[in-house]
């Protein structure tokens, strides 16, 4: 690590990273077992965070996204003193149980100032791993201090971001991105699949033509990013129907409740599962996809435009005038 | 935006599964405990089943539903692999358990089933769509068919399918048999024929291996392939199944089912789609195509093996012979090595060898491409390794073949062996190995063969099933086989617990100028 570093030169984190691999290769020839080190990368996951604590998580959650997607990470953290660009490179190992040979994926951290933001494409750019797709997550909630994503967004085929959290793009940013032509997706989308999959279950085979009245009923005082998407998903799909947000307890944490279609279906939803009544049928069901890394590990396996999502943007309730 | 709004998102649902029951004979036995209802369970835990999903249960034994929910509970709790077993979600899922005790061969009992599928249709809105899964005793799946049609429980409103589990037949004769006599209940489109080999994700990475990637197809022929090694070894004996074994036997356990398929997969030619039936007619076409020996081929070309007392890692393991169950004499092969040609264009002269057994060193299952050696030898007298590397011979001087190994169990994944030149001075060569490990080695979870396999059935797509023609088709390959091995008298026993099976099997490949891969 070159704390305080003015400049990175991107030539010598990739002479970093060589030289890091044939170490391993030299550790691993020394033990009993000499079966090699496996180098695995599917692709460049670029990702923004704010501090070093979110970093240690950052490289907590790598370690298991990627038993499902091996990557070369490149975390930026932006700092909000000045000044500062220093840089560092690692690998994360671990061996599948019962085997002997060890599977590493590399990692490069930076830590750049706000101020010095703009400088930062220009390093990450020469360091993705060449031919496979290179994904920028934003995770960051300094990222809406920097003033201009221009170049940064140029080196990403997919941008990932998280309207639950703080500093995340409006929902006509994320509108502006699609219609430039990014693959785009949120995470708090992608945390309504379980739930999206189950309404789509018990509404199949019916006529989505006669549902009138659609209630997300939530509780707490502000509206969770997940039930504006679920809104903006029936709308888009139940053209008849009335989607409307109703709010059954403005105490507590904010956070969907549950959900009432006007036929005949409850669906009752708890922090990991739901329960629910059709007809004469209740039934419990699984919604377990709440971790970081499960909804990572699916957005990570889609690399096409998601045109369900594109089309609800299209249906979000956002405070744009007509041009 | 393409597309019409239908609350589908393909890109992140899963398939969506109609409402259905599933009516299981032999609900009592080992396999609905053991795999059945573990993989329901979990297909339920991803809710990848329709809100009302329904098990009938059948067996002899007298029990309520309550008795049978517990049953269940308890098994599934026990067999459920790499899932968590959350209790709140079973005493849903168990609402719709239902039991019934009845004789397979009472007419009466059918009738019983009748009414009270037309309640669970009622209680669960089933949509009259029923699955029949008959796991039990293959003489009984012809009788169980014919109660289903004596019921008239074979037609109905929604669907009808049934699942049957190998052995389909004891040769070609009583295959076709029990072909006729399902077909006289169930088209041949709603009978499902498991062959599990073919639900395991490896086996369809097969697929996806050589139809999904344009740079492998070109090389799998006959020009640049030398031969195919097919190994299915078991490290076990036949603990506690002799009784079935005996009868069965290696050939029809293994072969003509499982390792004929997996042959059938490597070597089939790519179909025009992915629909169950353009599939399924490749494989047929390829079984087809596999080459029928001769009363003196099958003396040339396969080795029979049964494995006698031995001690492996310091433990006394009983030989075949004195297992339970087991005549004193038995003359069943506990091994089997065979060497296959398959007459068409593209492999033409190129040999098969298949083996499988029991009591061998280690379990495992691969699929060894050998490729053709380099046509010049540039590196002369160059090359590290040998046969202890287990892809050539270093005293030969020639150079190590490129060797592609698709392993399907233990380790899921692909090896290709190449040539690499030794850092340092000099230029000398050592064989390396570039693995890609499935799933399951990066940790992920990979669904069992019967998730996949059930699913399947409930969606209506039989692709990873076998049809009659293929069942037909490899039992033609394999009754020559049997047909002359029934007339010799083999010297059972004739390996020893913890080895690669007989001298016999080394000395076929080596009449060929090849050697048994040691995986």
């Amino acid at each position: 690590m070159t704390p305080g570093a003015q400049t990175i030169k991107p030539d010598r984190l990739l002479h970093e990273l060589s030289e890091l691999w044939t170490s391993l290769s030299k550790q691993e020839e020394a033990r009993e077992h000499d079966s090699g080190v496996l180098r695995a990368c599917s692709m460049t996951l670029i990702a923004f965070v704010d501090d070093e604590a979110q970093a240690t998580e950052m490289a907590e959650l790598f370690v298991r996204l990627m038993k499902a997607h091996p990557s070369r990470t490149i975390v930026v953290r932006l700092r909000e003193d000045t000044g500062v660009l220093d840089s560092r490179v690692f690998a994360t190992c671990w061996t599948p149980f019962g085997h002997h040979r060890e599977i590493c994926c590399e990692q490069i951290e930076f830590s750049v100032s706000l101020d010095r933001a703009a400088d930062v494409a220009s390093v990450v750019s020469p360091l993705v791993a060449p031919d496979v797709p290179r994904v920028l997550w934003f995770r960051s909630s300094r990222i809406d201090s920097v003033p201009d994503l221009g170049d940064l967004l140029a080196v990403g085929d997919k941008i990932i971001v998280d309207s639950a959290r703080p500093g995340a793009p409006a929902y006509a940013d994320l509108r502006v991105l699609v219609n430039a032509g990014f693959i785009v997706s949120d995470l708090a989308w992608t945390r309504l699949t379980r739930l999206r999959q189950l309404i789509a279950q018990l509404l199949g085979g019916r006529d989505l033509t006669a549902i009138r009245d659609v209630a997300i009923e939530l509780c707490g005082s502000e509206i969770p990013a997940e039930a504006k998407y679920l809104q903006g998903w029936l709308r888009s799909e139940l053209r008849s129907a009335k989607v409307i947000i109703r709010r059954l307890d403005p105490n507590g944490v904010s956070k969907m409740t549950g959900l009432r279609i006007d036929s005949g279906i409850h669906i009752h939803i708890e922090s990991e599962c739901a329960e629910y009544e059709t007809g004469s049928l209740r039934q419990r069901a699984n919604l377990f996809q709440g971790s970081e890394v499960d909804v990572l590990n699916e957005e990570l396996s889609i690399m096409s435009h998601d045109h369900v999502f594109e089309r609800v943007l299209q249906h979000m309730t956002v405070w744009t005038p007509k041009a | 935006m393409p597309g019409e709004p239908s609350l589908q998102d393909p890109l992140r649902f899963h398939r969506q599964t109609p409402p259905c029951a599933a009516v299981i004979f032999g609900a009592n036995g080992d396999l609905t405990k053991r795999k059945l209802l573990p993989a329901l369970y979990r297909l339920a835990w991803e809710g990848r089943l329709a809100p009302g999903f329904a098990i009938v249960g059948i067996s002899r034994t007298a029990m309520s539903d309550d008795d049978f929910r517990g049953h269940m509970h308890d098994s599934v709790a026990k067999f459920l692999e790499d899932s968590p077993f959350d209790e709140e979600l079973w005493k849903s899922f168990a609402q719709g358990l239902f039991y019934m005790a009845g004789d397979i061969g009472d007419s009466n009992m059918y009738r019983r089933l009748a009414d009270c599928l037309k309640q669970v249709e009622q209680a669960r809105q089933t949509g009259s769509n029923i699955l029949f899964y008959l796991s039990t005793q293959p003489s009984q799946y012809a009788p169980i068919a014919e109660g289903i049609g004596c019921a008239r429980l074979n037609k109905g409103e929604g669907w009808r399918r049934i699942i049957i589990e190998k052995p389909f037949g004891h040769d070609l004769t009583t295959a076709r048999e029990l072909n006729n006599r399902l077909q006289k209940v169930f088209d041949e489109s709603d009978i499902y024929r498991i062959d599990h080999y073919l639900g395991k994700e490896t086996v369809q990475n097969i697929l996806a291996f050589r139809f999904g990637n344009g740079i492998f197809e070109p090389l799998w022929n006959r020009r640049y392939i030398d031969h195919v090694q097919i190994t299915a070894a078991e490290s076990i004996g036949v603990e506690g199944r002799g009784a079935y074994y005996q009868e069965a036997g290696a050939l029809r356990d293994m072969v003509q089912n499982h390792l004929l398929q997996v042959m059938a997969t490597v070597t089939m030619e790519p179909s025009a789609t992915f629909s169950a039936d353009a599939v399924r007619d490749e494989r047929a076409k390829l079984l087809r195509s596999i080459h029928i020996l001769t009363p003196e081929e099958v003396e040339a070309n396969t080795v029979a093996g049964q494995y006698g007392p031995g001690r492996v890692g310091g433990e006394d393991i009983i030989g075949f012979r004195q297992e339970k169950g087991v005549n004193p004499d038995s003359p069943t092969e506990t091994f089997i090595a065979a060497r296959f040609l398959v007459h068409n264009w593209r492999w033409s002269g190129v040999p098969f060898y298949i083996r499988t057994g029991k009591a061998l060193p280690k379990r495992v299952t691969e699929i060894a491409i050998h490729f053709r050696s380099a046509p010049l030898a540039v590196f002369h007298n160059e090359h590290e390794g040998g046969p202890a590397a287990g892809i050539g011979d270093s005293s030969n001087n020639v150079a190590v073949p490129n060797l592609l190994i698709l392993r399907i169990q233990p380790e899921e994944g692909i090896s290709l062996k190449f040539n690499s030149k030794r850092p340092g001075a000099g230029m000398t060569l050592r064989p390396v190995s570039m693995d890609f490990n499935y799933g399951s080695s990066f940790g992920e979870r990979s669904p069992s063969a019967y998730e996949t396999l059930l699913l399947d059935a409930i969606i209506g797509d039989a692709t990873l099933y076998t049809r009659q023609d293929m069942v037909e088709a490899s039992w033609q390959v394999v009754q020559p086989i049997l047909d002359h091995w029934s007339t010799r008298r083999f010297p059972f026993p004739n390996y020893t617990p913890g080895t690669w099976g007989p001298r016999e099997a080394d000395e076929l490949l080596a009449k060929y100028g090849h050697t048994w891969r040691r995986p």
